[in-house]
């Protein structure tokens, strides 16, 4: 169609609407349409006692509030999509429930919801309290959470309904919820219970697994956590107990660090090499993504290259403290951990040991290494796992006159 | 050998006092930031039945994280720079009510993230530029200022309280401020009010489409559909942009009508169940999603497209 030497206005609003008049099966260009991208073969795990079969690749609907995405999502064959009271105040739960109404999948959908009640931050336990914008943690506040989640979702049940981030065997274990949740269950609301986390996980995950009352726990767990491994040993102690984990954070989000490089798909295959994690549920926002991340099932096999591109993000954040500040209060004599972390990594990840003295040399001596001196084993811990006692035993013997 | 020693040790020194005197700048600016949130809620008896119950707390771009959990993510994305949040007890019964005022990039971002968590739902609240309320919450944004006051007890006389202290912040936050201008440029009829969205990344799915607008419209014969506008700097942005978009829409879609001139190009595709239509014309890619009657957008298109010249 030539168009050359036509006013803007006439191209755009005189000839370019004669959209009504063209039929659908008589397009009028040149067939320009390519292939559908085809999808890897769909690769399905059971989700622990809950006898759900999901493919190893769901969708974490956390940002995501385009209805587009989340269709092709669904045609592309997502089985699971994992949101939460609170993500987008409530928008991620409507799109969910108008894209899954729409489109008449409610059946074939496993959705998953999350609810968020008050909670000491420190401390890491429910209160029945309210704390600032959070009601507190009682049945009350419970049900009004999920009935409002089920209205927004368009449906009469949630097929998984996790307490979220629980940070603490305290939280697991909080009898008004974990009463409240089977309530849900009863009556039918939710198919199966759950908590989610992202603090002390590996704790959490054993927790909830004596609990007994938990069918589904989603963790958050990447290849680059200071605590991978016990939080690898905590995961199978859950599959075999039929408990079913979903992988959360499998790239890493945004707390990672941004200038390390990742390779996403080898990030996701890692994670799903531990048999006992069912599916992931990355945090989608393009459909770039959603291509990549489905990209996996071709092969779920690490190849060499993937495996040394691990290897380096690794080598990269394996020792970094994240400077959450969060072991501080963990230690009796209230010390610059870290700081201490810090001139640990300078002196060893990156062999500068001057900028390591420097670092310690900065600090208050009641808060520095010499408040080390007085304890023997320290008690500090860090909910990413990072070895405290150990960097410190590796500082003061590297620096003696010091500690 | 010695002199070198001293040479080195003195640029050391020096590079060590560059470092920390950066150092403490940055740590004056944040404290800065921090005063000037401070500023905008009630500190002691500026409101009368209010006092603040919980001091007031900062959370940053690192740790934000431990106080919204997984939300975070969302308000970084939307260029999210630091939060107060305070607690104040109020009224005869002392209801809690948390007060949170997020600074963002600008008061684009903070229409933003405003609009992301907005419900069509909600009744309006004249505070700032545009607000809403519900039951038990009053979020609005003025500046690059996004503010959510939220109770949860819910007296009789609560929306009087939120309005009170809302109005008190929007006072504080000086200058004029409208709704982004870009917005202006969407056809009004058939609008779903307090539908407009700005999306500043991964615009339509597309991580090379950014800082885009997008407006929900409604008619009875084509339910509710969306048309969008993203302003580029340059023409030659805009189509490449519009390349990589019209080649994602023939993906999966079937091709219904593609045209193209100078400076203008347009495309129409069909999927499972929708139309899809984007246009590129000059610095702008527009076009709109998720209709099932091409024959509704011919004015809304045609309006769009005059808004543009």
């Amino acid at each position: 169609m030539e168009k050359k030497g036509m006013e803007r206005r006439e191209f755009l609003f005189k000839s370019s609407l004669g959209i009504a008049t063209a039929g659908l099966a008589l397009p009028l260009t040149q067939s320009i349409a390519q292939e559908e991208k085809k999808s890897p073969t769909l690769i399905y795990r059971t989700l622990g006692r809950t006898g759900l079969s999901i493919p190893v690749v769901s969708f974490g609907v956390m940002n995501s509030d385009s209805p587009d995405l989340m269709k092709r999502a669904l045609e592309k064959g997502v089985k699971h999509l994992d949101t939460a009271f609170g993500y987008l105040n409530g928008n991620s739960e409507k799109t969910i429930g108008s894209v899954v109404k729409e489109m008449g999948l409610r059946d074939q959908v496993f959705i998953a919801s999350k609810v968020w009640l008050a909670r000491d931050r420190d401390k890491h336990v429910y209160t029945p309290e309210d704390i600032g914008r959070m009601p507190g943690a009682t049945l009350k506040n419970f049900n009004d959470q999920l009935e409002l989640s089920l209205e927004r979702l368009q449906t009469d049940y949630v097929d998984i309904y996790y307490l979220h981030a629980c940070a603490s065997k305290e939280m697991v274990n909080y009898e008004p919820m974990m009463e409240s949740l089977l309530q849900a269950k009863k009556a039918g609301k939710a198919r199966f219970v759950g908590v989610s986390t992202h603090t002390n996980v590996a704790e959490v995950i054993r927790a909830a697994v004596d609990a007994k009352i938990y069918d589904v726990l989603a963790v958050a767990f990447n290849f680059w956590r200071n605590d991978k491994d016990e939080v690898g040993e905590a995961i199978e102690y859950a599959h075999s107990h039929g408990v079913g984990i979903i992988a959360m954070k499998t790239q890493g989000g945004r707390r990672r660090d941004a200038n390390i490089a990742v390779n996403h798909t080898a990030a996701l295959k890692w994670v799903l090499s531990h048999e006992g994690v069912s599916t992931t549920i990355p945090g989608m926002t393009t459909f770039d993504q959603l291509d990549l991340n489905f990209s996996v099932m071709a092969n779920l096999e690490l190849d060499e290259q993937e495996k040394k591109d691990l290897k380096l993000s690794a080598l990269d954040v394996g020792s970094l403290c994240r400077s959450c500040r969060r072991c501080i209060p963990t230690c009796p004599h209230r010390v610059e951990i870290p700081n201490l972390m810090r001139a640990h990594m300078y002196a060893d990840a990156y062999g500068n040991l001057s900028q390591a003295e420097w670092t310690l040399h900065s600090l208050p001596e009641k808060q520095g290494l010499q408040a080390c001196r007085s304890c023997s084993v320290c008690s500090a811990t860090c909910v990413q796992g990072l070895k405290i006692g150990r960097n410190v035993q590796s500082l003061k013997r590297q620096f003696v006159l010091l500690a | 050998m010695m002199q070198r020693f001293k040479t080195k040790s003195i640029y050391s020194l020096f590079f060590t006092l560059i470092i920390l005197f950066l150092a403490s700048l940055q740590a004056k600016a944040m404290s800065k930031q921090e005063k000037q949130l401070l500023r905008l809620i009630p500190q002691k008896s500026e409101l009368s039945q209010w006092h603040m119950t919980y001091e007031p707390r900062f959370f940053d771009e690192e740790n934000l994280f431990e106080y919204i959990n997984g939300a975070a993510d969302l308000y970084i994305m939307y260029g999210f720079r630091l939060v107060v949040t305070a607690d104040y007890a109020v009224g005869a019964d002392s209801s809690s009510v948390n007060v949170e005022i997020y600074a963002m990039k600008s008061p684009l971002h903070a229409f933003g993230i405003y609009a992301a968590e907005r419900s069509p739902d909600e009744a309006p609240a004249e505070i700032g530029v545009q607000g809403y309320i519900g039951a038990n919450v009053l979020n609005f944004y003025k500046g690059p200022y996004y503010i959510k006051i939220t109770s949860f007890a819910l007296s009789e006389d609560l929306s009087g309280m939120l309005k009170q202290m809302g109005q008190y912040i929007a006072d504080q936050i000086k200058g004029e401020y409208k709704e982004p201008e870009m917005l202006q440029r969407f056809p009004r009829q058939d609008l779903v009010e307090r539908s407009e969205r700005f999306i500043p990344t991964n615009f339509l799915g597309q991580s090379y489409l950014s800082n885009g607008y997008r407006c929900d419209y409604y008619t009875e014969k084509s339910g509710t559909y969306q048309l969008f506008l993203i302003p580029f700097k340059k023409e030659l942005d805009a189509e490449e942009a519009f390349d990589l978009y019209k080649k994602f829409l023939l993906e999966t879609n079937r091709p219904h009508r593609f045209d193209k001139a100078v400076g203008y190009q347009r495309i129409l595709v069909y999927g499972s169940d929708q139309y899809d239509f984007a246009f590129c014309s000059g610095a702008f890619i527009g076009g709109a999603t998720g209709t099932a009657c091409p024959d509704a957008i011919k004015n809304k298109m045609q309006e769009l497209g005059r808004n543009l010249e």
